[in-house]
């Protein structure tokens, strides 16, 4: 399991091989979702990554989604991407070393706050924050939600200082 | 004297005119909240460290409405113009925090 640890200017964990291309096959996974939200708009996930900013008038929803949701949208994107590509570094002596300044550490932030929303939707974890009876796939994307829950609080804690 | 009862109207009218823009204006005036909801997701430590990081809240602060939003499952975090709830509310949501505005008493 990968724990974040304070650096002098940023912040490490190493990665095991398979860890690190699941994280990054996730991010991708987000990535795209975000790209290409007109081709899966209606998917419940969207709607958590992008919510409506007023509850009681569809009609200035829609008008602020129209002046603010390309850019944030675009940041999503360019955050998940940049760390997939950061977990894609050839493991040495078996680890995949991460090392990120504060501003990409606070990144990071925003994107596994995006994965585990879109992961939670899926496995369908309930307002408790409890998962239903889980199929054996979800158990794994269950485990995997955990996983980035105890590594975000790992990052929280090292970039928090 | 039809001039002085003509400028007596002018000035009614003048004086309602004053009256609708201060109706008008308190209307405007009025502030807007940043609500922040409660998500069974999102860790309370990630939470309370955006509220610090982002509004400025002290340590305490941060805490406060962190456990606000989780408890009362919702928490005012900022008041200010419509303008600026705008721009809270499009951070919230770049953080991954479940955010909307509204004016102040709705």
């Amino acid at each position: 399991m990968a724990l974040f640890r304070a650096t002098e200017n940023g912040v490490k964990a190493k990665f095991a091989p398979d860890d690190a291309q699941t994280l990054a096959s996730l991010a991708t996974e987000v990535a795209a979702l975000l790209a290409g939200r007109e081709e899966y708009a209606g998917d419940p996930a969207l709607d958590r990554l992008l919510p409506s900013a007023y509850r009681d008038s569809d009609e200035d929803a829609a008008e602020f989604r129209r002046f603010t949701e390309q850019e944030l949208c675009d940041d999503k994107v360019a955050s998940a991407v940049s760390m997939a590509r950061t977990l894609s570094a050839s493991p040495v002596d078996g680890v995949v070393r991460v090392q990120l300044d504060q501003p990409t550490a606070i990144s990071w932030l925003r994107s596994l706050t995006d994965i585990r929303l879109v992961l939670a939707i899926r496995i369908g974890i309930d307002d408790e924050g409890k998962p239903p009876r889980l199929a054996d796939r979800d158990q794994f994307m269950f485990a995997v939600y955990n996983w980035l829950g105890a590594m975000q609080w790992t990052l929280v804690k090292a970039v928090d200082r | 004297m039809p001039d002085t009862l003509e400028r007596t109207d002018e000035r009614t009218d003048m004086e309602l005119d004053v009256t609708a823009d201060l109706e008008q204006q308190a209307l405007l005036d009025q502030p807007w909240v940043t609500i922040v909801w409660n998500d069974p997701v999102n860790l309370t430590t990630y939470v309370a460290w955006v509220f610090r990081s982002y509004f400025g809240y002290s340590k305490p602060e941060a805490k406060r409405l962190m456990w606000q939003v989780h408890n009362e499952g919702k928490a005012v975090v900022a008041k200010g113009t419509r303008e600026e709830m705008e721009r809270h509310v499009t951070a919230m949501h770049g953080f991954g925090l479940w955010a909307t505005l509204q004016k102040e008493d709705e």
